[in-house]
C-alpha cells in the first residue's frame, strides 16, 4: 500500500485529499504547516507527499529544501494555488517531481500521484529537467 | 507653493462660460488631479515659464523707462540739448544704464534661484507622488494576488467536494457523504463573504455607503453573531464570552453597518487566538457613548504591524491567518464604518498575551432626544 503524506494548512482541502486518497487505497496522514510535515516524514516514511507552499510556521519551500539536501527517500508533489512563473521554477529548482495548481482536477491529481509515486530516479530526473527547459523557454 | 491651488486651475478657467465648459473644466481639474503627476506637472512648468519672461519683460521696461525719464530731467526741457548738457546726459545715461542692468541683473539670478527653489520642490512632491502612487499600485497587485489565493481554496473544496461526491460518491459512507455536503455548504458560504468584503471595500472607497439611523439593541446584536460564530470551526474550540451593561445598551447607526463592525471584530479574535482560549465581548452605554471591547489572549500585535493594522491589504501575519482565510481588509472595513458613525476605534496589544480593540461610538444630541 502506497503511503502519502497530505501537507496544507486548510482543513476542508485536507479532508478532501484524505478522503479520496483513502477511497482509492492510499494510506494517508496529514499535517497543518511545514514543520509537521517534516515530523510526519521521518516517522511515517511516505513514498509522496503533497506539499502545500503557503503554511504557517514553516513554509513548502523549506520542506521541499530540506528533503532535497537531506536527500530523503520521498517523491514531493507541490499542490499550490501559486500559478506564477517564478513559482514553477522555484519549485522545480528546489527538486519537486510535479507541481500542480489549485483548484486542481481530482483525477488528474490522482493520475499524477500514481505516476510520481512508481516513476524511477531517472524518469523523475527527465521529468524535471523537461520542466525546467519548458519554464526557461517562457522565459525567454 | 502658494498659487499652487492656481498652477492646476488658471490655464483652463472657463471665464463667465457656459455651464457645459464649466463642467468641462471640472472635469479636467479633477483627471489632472487623480492623474496627479503628468498633467499638473505640465501646467507648472509652463507657468514657471511664463512669469520669468514677463520678471523680464517688466525689467526691461523699466530700465528703459527710468534711463528716457533721467535724460529728460536732465536736458531741463530744452529739447536740443547744448554740448555741456550733451557731455552730463551721456555719463548720466551710461550710469543709469550700468544701474539698471546691475539691477535687472539682480532681479533675473533672484528670479531665477526663486525658480529653481520652487522647481525642486515640485520635484521633490512629484517623486513623494510617484512613491505613494506605487506603493498603492504594489499594493493593489498584492491584494489581486490575495484575493485568486484565497477564492482558489474554498473554489477547490466545492469542486473536488462535489467531484468526489459524483464518482466515488457509492464508496463513501454516509459519514462521508454528510462531511463532504457540509463542505461545499461552508466553503460556499466562505467564497460569499470574501466576495461581500471585496464589495465593501469598493463600496467605501467610491464613497457611496448610505447609512440608515436607527435604534439598535447590541445585546442581541452581539449575542446573535456570537452564536453563529459559536458554530463555525474558528468557534467550536475557542469560548466568547459576552458581558452587557446595562443589561441591553443601545447604540443610534445602521444595523448591517454595526453587524460588520462587532461581526469582524470578534471573528478576527477567534481567528487570532489559539485552541481552547477566551474572547470576552463587553459592551456598554454611557451618557455619552456606546462602548464595545473585544479582547483576546491570542497572539498579539507588534508594535510595528499596530501603526498599519487599519490598513487596506494588511494582515497581522499572512501566514498565522490562513486557515481561517481573509483578504486583510476586515478591520479596514471596520475603520471605515466606525468613521462614518463618527466614532473611534482603538487597539492595544501585548505580543504573545493577547490584544484588546476598543469602539466608541458617540451619541449625538438628535439621538438623546429620540432615544
Amino acid at each position: 500500500m502506497l503511503k502519502v503524506l497530505i501537507a496544507d494548512d486548510e482543513p476542508p482541502i485536507l479532508q478532501l485529499l484524505e478522503t479520496n486518497l483513502g477511497l482509492e487505497g492510499y494510506e494517508t496522514r496529514t499535517a497543518g504547516n511545514g514543520r509537521e510535515a517534516l515530523e510526519v516524514i521521518k516517522e511515517f516514511h511516505p513514498d509522496v507527499v503533497l506539499l502545500d507552499v503557503m503554511m504557517p510556521v514553516m513554509d513548502g519551500w523549506d520542506v521541499l529544501r530540506y528533503v532535497t539536501q537531506a536527500q530523503l527517500d520521498v517523491r514531493v508533489i507541490l499542490v499550490t494555488a501559486k500559478v506564477h512563473e517564478d513559482d514553477r521554477l522555484m519549485g522545480w529548482e528546489l527538486g519537486c517531481d510535479d507541481y500542480i495548481t489549485k483548484p486542481f482536477d481530482l483525477d488528474e491529481l490522482l493520475g499524477r500521484i500514481a505516476d510520481v509515486a512508481t516513476s524511477d530516479f531517472d524518469t523523475a530526473a527527465a521529468r524535471r529537467s523537461a520542466a525546467l527547459r519548458e519554464l526557461s523557454a517562457l522565459g525567454r | 507653493m502658494a498659487d499652487r491651488k492656481d498652477l492646476a486651475e488658471a490655464p483652463e478657467q472657463p471665464g463667465p462660460g457656459t455651464r457645459a465648459s464649466r463642467r468641462r473644466s471640472v472635469d479636467r481639474t479633477r483627471i489632472a488631479q487623480q492623474a496627479g503627476l503628468s498633467s499638473r506637472k505640465k501646467l507648472s512648468l509652463t507657468h514657471v515659464e511664463r512669469r520669468r519672461t514677463q520678471l523680464w519683460t517688466v525689467s526691461l521696461f523699466v530700465v528703459t523707462a527710468i534711463t528716457v525719464a533721467i535724460a529728460v530731467l536732465a536736458l531741463g526741457g530744452d529739447l536740443l540739448p547744448n554740448e555741456l548738457q550733451l557731455e552730463n546726459l551721456s555719463s548720466w545715461i551710461i550710469l543709469v544704464l550700468i544701474g539698471g542692468l546691475a539691477l535687472a541683473f539682480l532681479i533675473y539670478v533672484l528670479d531665477k534661484e526663486r525658480n529653481l527653489r520652487a522647481l525642486s520642490r515640485m520635484l521633490i512632491e512629484e517623486r513623494e507622488k510617484i512613491a505613494r502612487l506605487e506603493e498603492m499600485d504594489r499594493l493593489k497587485s498584492d491584494f489581486v494576488a490575495t484575493v485568486s489565493h484565497e477564492l482558489k481554496t474554498p473554489l477547490t473544496a466545492i469542486i473536488g467536494a462535489a467531484k468526489t461526491v459524483g464518482t466515488r460518491g457509492d464508496r463513501m459512507n454516509e459519514e462521508q457523504h454528510a462531511r463532504f455536503m457540509e463542505m461545499i455548504e461552508r466553503q460556499g458560504t466562505r467564497l460569499l463573504r470574501l466576495v461581500e468584503d471585496v464589495l465593501d471595500t469598493s463600496r467605501i472607497e467610491s464613497g457611496g455607503s448610505h447609512l440608515r439611523r436607527e435604534m439598535v439593541d447590541l445585546r442581541e446584536l452581539a449575542e446573535n453573531i456570537a452564536e453563529d460564530l459559536a458554530q463555525t470551526d474558528l468557534g467550536t474550540d475557542r469560548v466568547i464570552t459576552v458581558i452587557f451593561d446595562p443589561d441591553h445598551p443601545t447604540a443610534w447607526g445602521d444595523p448591517t453597518a454595526l453587524q460588520q463592525i462587532f461581526g469582524n471584530l470578534m471573528e478576527n479574535a477567534l481567528k487570532y487566538s489559539d485552541k481552547g482560549s477566551k474572547v470576552t465581548v463587553t459592551v456598554q452605554e454611557t451618557a455619552t457613548e456606546a462602548i464595545l471591547e473585544v479582547t483576546d489572549e491570542g497572539h498579539g500585535i507588534s508594535p510595528e504591524q499596530i501603526v498599519t493594522i487599519f490598513d487596506r491589504f494588511r494582515q497581522a501575519d499572512s501566514a498565522s491567518s490562513r486557515g481561517s482565510g481573509g483578504f486583510g481588509l476586515g478591520l479596514y472595513i471596520v475603520k471605515n464604518l466606525v468613521a462614518t458613525h463618527r466614532g473611534d476605534v482603538e487597539v492595544e496589544s501585548e505580543l504573545g498575551r493577547g490584544t484588546t480593540f476598543r469602539v466608541r461610538l458617540p451619541k449625538r444630541a438628535e439621538d438623546g432626544r429620540e432615544g
